[in-house]
């Protein structure tokens, strides 16, 4: 429970430092190194930010070719991974104002393509759990945009506070507080579909 | 005893509080069963929520990902942008004082850059403003309207169409709903969100806009007509030889890419990209000619099985007379022979007055295989015997898909298509419906055919992969009914052909799941027979 955050990807930084100066001067292959260390953190993101495959493949690509127009901004030596978090729920949050209305709802997720027909051997419990699924999933889409981004990069990248500030640009007690107040948040919606009480 | 608040357990549950205030947490916890509750509470939710939002699309996504945004990054043009002078902070870090690939800039351009600073920019703001509006206006106004043959094809179409509504003919020629506006098109058409500007900046290249980029049109042209000379001489065309040699597609075009082989013609209100023998998937570098058409020897011989034609065919006699339009007619340049076991297909494609329709894309799906209709509406495709399934697309009437067993004996195979009205509602529903989509599907389910008509035009797997994509989030979205059966069979149409083009064992996994899903539910038919023999296929390897 109290385990400290791990990071999915470790990176080396000199690597990573000779990647963006190698890209930053042009070098293709050096942005396409870099795409592929990061391709998986940031699909899980924006898939988490909007639940949906289609939108998340479009907001992942979206993140990296914005990337690659800002990289020569990027300051040499600072990590790249909450940069590219900072982007992509950035598009995010732009994605959603645009629509007007928040993430696309009642998506089931997969954990593995095709393992949605599986057999099942209990469909009751099954049925069950989707439906636990598809509420807390209506619920969440219910918050604002920015407690839905600190649940997801919390939940999905299993990020530290620090990580969580750097991502978001915003001081550590800002994370805790507002995740804090999004995990409330959350479950008082949850218990409004159920009509659980306390 | 004072509780412990929801952020010290929600501190507590990540592990964020410090030392003390940590211990001092855990003591209360032993003796507090009501915060013991909160704290697991929390940490079910936060499980739950982690499991919901976990997705991996898969290995074969992964493996293209990377290429995709180069693609894009390439056919949209998209360039670094300049780097801020900021010597003393990178000096600061011990690094570079700029990044490698920034010239440093003269004296004179930063005394510039500091000049415009305040009130000076804000004035050489506006001024820039009025300058590049006058520009606008002027080029606008003087701009010769558009001539192409797209756009004379699609007005015909047009008239055509409108005869069968009472629609007017200049509304008609326009997209469906969520189409884009594209230049030339008529009609006005509201540009839809991000995803539609991505997709157009990724569909529609853009024309040469000098002589010099014509030029290099012209001499790309030339090259893809040497390439053809060497690919028939050989006798294996490219499988998707059979597209070029009628309707539109043969001719140089407009929105040709400059120094590429790449061509656009109209489909459904939308400038589509059309596979030319040798071409190269956007983003890729362009081989030299002589490779290009060893590109396409290998490419046949790649893909066993394909439907091909053969020297002195459709597409040479198109390249010989120089009249596209007339030589690839089924009717009149019949292909002079077939390779051994392979069959030819024929029909004709007409609206439901009976009137033919010139310029319709038909396609063998699964074989990677299209053509053009000629004026009489006529085509015909080379292909192996067995299952296949075709797919029929022309501006201003619906898709249509049909499967069917090819054999030597087999008669034509007509398609009568129904129109599109302005609202994008079949004009006559009597023929070719698509599956009635289920009201919250309908926006995902077009996105995903855009995608696979895409992935048949482009014939990567990569585009593939991005189609199944796509199908398989409606396949979550619509889970019961014969809906949900087209949604699983277009999966796994899409992951086999993904797999057909590039094989890899993430991809085979994928394919036999998706058809395995279909084959759960298929209905006794064709489609499902055809998927039965896929997914053997895929065992067998």
């Amino acid at each position: 429970m109290n385990s400290e955050p791990r990071r999915k990807e470790p990176v080396e930084p000199l690597d990573e430092t000779a990647l963006v100066v190698a890209a930053q001067g042009g070098d293709e292959a050096a942005f396409a190194a870099i795409v592929g260390r990061y391709q998986r953190s940031v699909y899980r993101v924006a898939y988490g930010l909007t639940r949906s495959s289609s939108d998340a493949d479009d907001l992942a690509q979206e993140t990296f070719v914005r990337a690659w127009q800002a990289l020569g901004r990027f300051r040499v030596g600072e990590p790249l991974h909450p940069w590219l978090n900072r982007i992509c729920v950035n598009l995010a949050y732009s994605l959603f104002r645009h629509r007007r209305r928040r993430p696309e709802t009642s998506i089931e997720p997969l954990v593995e393509a095709g393992q949605q027909w599986a057999a099942s051997d209990d469909p009751q419990a099954e049925a069950a759990e989707r439906e636990s699924t598809s509420q807390l999933e209506a619920a969440l889409a219910e918050l604002s945009s920015e407690h839905q981004a600190v649940l997801v990069l919390r939940a999905v990248e299993d990020l530290s506070y620090d990580e969580i500030a750097q991502t978001l640009n915003v001081p550590i007690g800002t994370v805790m507080s507002r995740l804090s107040r999004a995990r409330a948040e959350l479950k008082a919606r949850l218990r409004a579909r159920t009509g659980e009480t306390e | 005893m004072k509780h412990l608040d929801e952020t010290e357990l929600s501190a507590l549950l990540d592990g964020a509080l410090e030392d003390r205030a940590r211990a001092d947490a855990e003591r209360h916890l032993a003796g507090c069963a009501t915060c013991r509750a909160g704290l697991t509470a929390l940490e079910v939710q936060h499980r739950s929520l982690a499991l919901m939002l976990k997705h991996d699309p898969g290995a074969a996504y992964f493996e293209t990902f990377a290429a995709r945004v180069r693609d894009r990054i390439q056919t949209e043009g998209v360039t670094m942008d300049p780097v801020p002078a900021r010597a003393d902070a990178a000096a600061d870090r011990g690094g570079p004082a700029r990044p490698i690939h920034a010239p440093a800039r003269d004296s004179l351009l930063e005394r510039l850059g500091r000049w415009f600073t305040g009130p000076r920019l804000a004035w050489a703001g506006a001024a820039v403003a009025m300058i590049v509006g006058a520009g606008v206006v002027f080029l606008v106004d003087n701009e010769p309207p558009v001539r192409t043959l797209e756009d004379r094809t699609l007005a015909a179409r047009a008239r055509q169409v409108a005869e069968r509504t009472p629609a007017p003919a200049a509304t008609m020629a326009a997209p469906e709903p969520g189409a884009r506006a594209t230049r030339g098109a008529t009609g006005s058409v509201t540009p839809s969100p991000q995803k539609e500007r991505a997709e157009s900046r990724a569909f529609a290249p853009p024309p040469p806009a000098t002589a010099s980029d014509a030029r290099e049109s012209a001499v790309a042209q030339k090259e893809l007509a040497t390439a053809l000379d060497a690919t028939s001489q050989v006798g294996t065309a490219s499988p998707l030889a059979p597209a070029t040699p009628s309707g539109p597609a043969a001719k140089p075009q407009a929105g040709a890419l400059p120094g590429r082989s790449r061509q656009v013609q109209r489909e459904n209100g939308e400038d589509v990209p059309v596979q030319v023998p040798g071409e190269t998937p956007p983003g890729t570098n362009a081989p030299l000619p002589a490779n290009r058409a060893d590109a396409n020897v290998s490419k046949a011989q790649r893909i066993k099985g394909q439907a091909r034609t053969i020297a002195g065919g459709p597409l040479d006699a198109a390249r010989k007379t120089g009249d596209s339009s007339q030589s690839g007619a089924p009717g009149t340049t019949a292909f002079t022979s077939t390779l051994a076991g392979e069959v030819r297909v024929c029909g004709e494609v007409k609206d439901v007055n009976g009137r033919a329709i010139e310029g319709a894309r038909v396609a063998l799906a699964d074989m990677g295989s299209s053509t053009t209709t000629d004026k009489a509406g006529r085509w015909c495709l080379v292909t192996p015997p067995g299952e296949h399934t075709v797919t029929v697309m022309a501006v201003g009437f619906r898709e249509m898909r049909r499967s069917f067993g090819v054999t030597p004996a087999a008669g034509n195979q007509d398609f009568t298509l129904a129109a599109v009205s302005v609202l994008g509602q079949a004009a006559d529903e009597s023929d070719a419906a698509p599956p009635a989509w289920p009201p919250a599907a309908r926006g995902i389910a077009s996105a995903a055919e855009r995608a696979s008509r895409d992935a048949e035009y482009r014939n990567t797997a990569s585009a593939h992969d991005s189609a199944a994509t796509r199908w398989q989030k409606v396949t979550e979205v619509v889970k019961i009914g014969p809906s949900s059966h087209t949604a699983r069979l277009r999966l796994a149409e899409a992951r086999y052909r993904a797999w057909q083009i590039d094989p890899s064992p993430e991809r085979s996994t994928l394919a036999m799941a998706a058809l395995s899903s279909y084959l759960g539910v298929a209905p006794s038919g064709p489609e499902r027979e055809r998927a039965q023999r896929s997914l053997e296929q895929l065992q067998r390897r």
